[in-house]
């Protein structure tokens, strides 16, 4: 079922409820041991660029996707978006936004910077699990992504 | 003079002759004022409406008068001008003594006035001759007109020919009555001419009332002119006055300019020729009444305002509006620009700057009202989609009876709804701000500060953090529950964010910045990274994922000092240098 080699996740979600119920629901993919879980903004480019108390690579390995939500403390979930398409060595990574928020300004700016997707939390438990899960198989089972330098 | 003897008499009594010369003075004024005003009527009748002007209304009498007595004593023929109705308007020329006569009978005038009327109707543009209605003398008669109206009527005549059968006229005369003796003895008194005679006679009048018709029509025609003219004038004086008083009175400030070219015809300046009140209401500048100075002279710029857009406008004429902020004056202005004439140019402008302001403040207020409801429907749904999807695990881990899951689905749900609640109530705390306030007063900062300080006691002795507060006697103005707030907020800000201090110290204090009262809260914590300053004050923003707290407490903070006519800023080195939050708030003192 899943091709090549399994893809990493970078979940930036500072909601630590919105976290579990990411990963509870992702953990039919398993896919447990390749999330890393950042909180904010500053810490998902920290992580990216192997900054500060994210330097190793190791720890901090590349992902192949990127699951970003929009409001974020420090630095702006659009604005970490943005940041990501600019870099180089970032750009080919495809980003996904999980956000409870369904305002079209946020939409256009987020297409505008090229996401990949844009998912809006629903407020229900049938209607969101059923979302992960089909985001699951799409993105962690179906979908091809370059390979990793 | 018998006024002389008479008692009680104050003023002398004229001579009988003197006292009628004058009325007669005075009548004569008084007849000229009515024929004048008369005259002046008629003329200025409107075109095409002739049917009042009278013969008399256009030409003066005694000059009729002469030129019918000249013509009667070079050709011999009586005349008399009448009216259309034969009633006389000069006083007749050479009358006979005969026709003096009859017409002294009543039945000898009536025929008279009847022949009169009748000779003068045209049958051609000359008139013609006539034995006339009553004796059966030669009479001639021709119209004067105006236009193709008749005005008047020219009458010659009391001829005789050779033809004339006296026995006929004694006939006639005796059965009007006129006694026949004086009749016989008055005969040879009529003038002699044959017809051919006469009738060059009557065509040198017709003539002359031909050219009386000519001069009356351009009498009229000039009259009217001249009518008009004043008109005009008189309506060109009325609208000058009425603009004038516009000008004066009206609330846009109003400018009249001249453009000034260079050698090749570029607008290089323009003179400012005419400014009315509102316009030193508005730009604060009084021209004296013979100054025309420059643009660039009078606003004191390198290049005169507006020249391009004004120069357009002189050039095609076109007018042209346009809003803009006038730096020289720190105004925003509305301006429209016309060109009554080229290479003129006047500007009507109104004082939009108070608009402006307000529509700038709408705007963003607006804005914060955007970002308001964004922020809160994003915050507000965010708990809400963690206690419906947790409700969800609660009932699937039930099923299973997974204890463990279970007790964790539910401290989820916990913190989530403590989070709405929080947010909930703050909120409308946040709304209340400048809405709902108490009276301002004066209050002693240490008062404030004291009352602020025991509201976050348990979080300072749980932190151990020593507090410093300003002992310099300083009041402040407000609604005090809501500084005290301020204060809360900032204290309990600075206690949260201490870190890994071990020694936290928090200092209140004050600062003289200028004219400017700077009250501060510094603490030696984790400090701000610069990066993220912007998002300080922000609704809901938190800088740490990982603390507690709704990310209301600055934005209120801020809120609350607004409301005061203050502002509100954060001052760090950088990340574990520690923060000074400071603040100003209107009517803040330093007693001295």
């Amino acid at each position: 079922m899943v091709n090549g080699s399994p893809v990493t996740i970078l979940l930036v979600e500072d909601d630590p409820a919105h976290a579990e119920i990411v990963m509870r629901n992702l953990a039919a993919f398993r896919v447990a041991n390749r999330i890393n879980h950042v909180e904010d903004g500053q810490a998902a480019l920290d992580y990216l660029m192997h900054q500060g108390a994210y330097a190793d690579p190791e720890s901090s390995p590349r992902p192949g996707l990127i699951l970003l939500d929009l409001r974020l403390p420090k630095v702006d979930g659009l604005e970490v978006l943005a940041r990501i398409k600019a870099a180089e060595d970032l750009k080919t990574i495809p980003v996904v936004v999980l956000t409870t928020s369904s305002a079209e300004s946020d939409l256009v700016k987020a297409y505008e910077h090229g996401v990949g997707s844009y998912l809006v939390k629903p407020v229900d438990f049938d209607k969101f699990t059923k979302q992960l899960e089909a985001f699951g198989y799409y993105w962690l089972a179906w979908n091809k992504f370059p390979d990793e330098k | 003079m018998q006024a002389e003897n008479s008692v009680g008499r104050t003023a002398p009594v004229p001579a009988e002759g003197s006292f009628a010369e004058l009325q007669k003075r005075i009548g004569d004024l008084e007849h000229q004022r009515d024929k004048l005003s008369r005259r002046l009527q008629a003329l200025t009748q409107p075109a095409g409406d002739d049917a009042s002007i009278r013969f008399e209304d256009l030409f003066d009498i005694d000059d009729i008068q002469a030129i019918q007595d000249a013509f009667s004593d070079a050709t011999g023929v009586a005349a008399i001008i009448t009216d259309v109705d034969g009633i006389p308007i000069t006083k007749p020329s050479n009358f006979s003594a005969l026709c003096l006569m009859i017409r002294g009978t009543p039945a000898g005038l009536v025929n008279c006035i009847r022949s009169d009327k009748e000779l003068g109707t045209l049958e051609d543009g000359n008139g013609r001759i006539a034995k006339c209605l009553s004796a059966g003398f030669w009479d001639g008669g021709t119209s004067i007109n105006v236009g193709a109206r008749p005005i008047a009527k020219w009458l010659i005549g009391q001829v005789v020919d050779e033809s004339l059968a006296e026995d006929e006229v004694l006939a006639y005369t005796t059965s009007i009555g006129v006694d026949a003796a004086r009749v016989r003895a008055a005969l040879p008194g009529l003038v002699r001419m044959s017809k051919e005679q006469f009738e060059k006679v009557h065509t040198a009048v017709a003539l002359t009332a031909r050219q009386l018709s000519f001069l009356a029509l351009q009498i009229i025609q000039q009259a009217r002119a001249i009518t008009e003219r004043k008109h005009a004038e008189q309506s060109i004086k009325e609208s000058e006055k009425k603009f004038r008083t516009l000008f004066e009175y009206m609330t846009e400030g109003v400018a009249l300019h001249e453009m000034i070219y260079d050698e090749n015809g570029n607008g290089i300046d323009y003179k400012i020729l005419d400014v009315n009140p509102a316009y030193s209401r508005h730009t604060g500048l009084v021209l004296r009444p013979d100054e025309q100075p420059l643009g660039r002279q009078l606003y004191g710029t390198e290049t005169p305002p507006y020249l391009e857009e004004f120069g357009r406008v002189a050039a095609t004429g076109e007018s042209f509006s346009f809003e803009t902020y006038f730096p020289p004056l720190e105004k925003h202005f509305r301006i429209i620009v016309i060109s009554p004439k080229r290479g003129t140019f006047a500007t009507v402008f109104e004082d939009i700057t108070e608009r402006k302001i307000k529509e700038e403040e709408l705007r963003q207020k607006n804005e914060e009202l955007e970002r308001f409801t964004y922020t809160v429907s994003h915050d507000l749904k965010s708990p809400l989609v963690t206690v419906k999807t947790f409700l969800g695990f609660l009932a699937e881990d039930m099923k299973a009876n997974d204890g463990e899951r279970m007790d964790k689905d539910m401290a989820f749900i916990h913190a989530a709804a403590n989070k709405m609640s929080h947010l909930l109530d703050e909120l409308l705390d946040l709304s209340r701000v400048g809405r709902k306030m108490n009276p301002y007063v004066e209050t002693p900062l240490q008062t404030v500060v004291r009352e602020a300080l025991d509201l976050v006691a348990g979080r300072i002795l749980e932190r151990k953090a020593s507090i410093t507060v300003t002992d310099a006697p300083v009041v402040v103005f407000g609604d005090v529950q809501r500084l005290i707030e301020v204060f809360q907020n900032l204290v309990d800000n600075a206690v949260k964010f201490m870190g890994t201090q071990l020694s936290p110290m928090i200092e209140i204090g004050v600062e003289q910045h200028n004219a400017e009262v700077v009250l501060f809260i510094r603490d030696n914590g984790i400090g701000i990274d610069p990066r993220h300053k912007s998002k300080l004050f922000g609704l809901f923003e938190k800088l740490n994922p990982g603390t507690e707290g709704t990310g209301i407490g600055l934005a209120l903070a801020k809120r609350i000092v607004e409301v005061h006519g203050g502002r509100i800023w954060a001052e760090s080195d950088g990340i574990g240098l520690g923060t000074t939050f400071r603040f100003t708030l209107a009517k803040t003192k330093i007693l001295h």
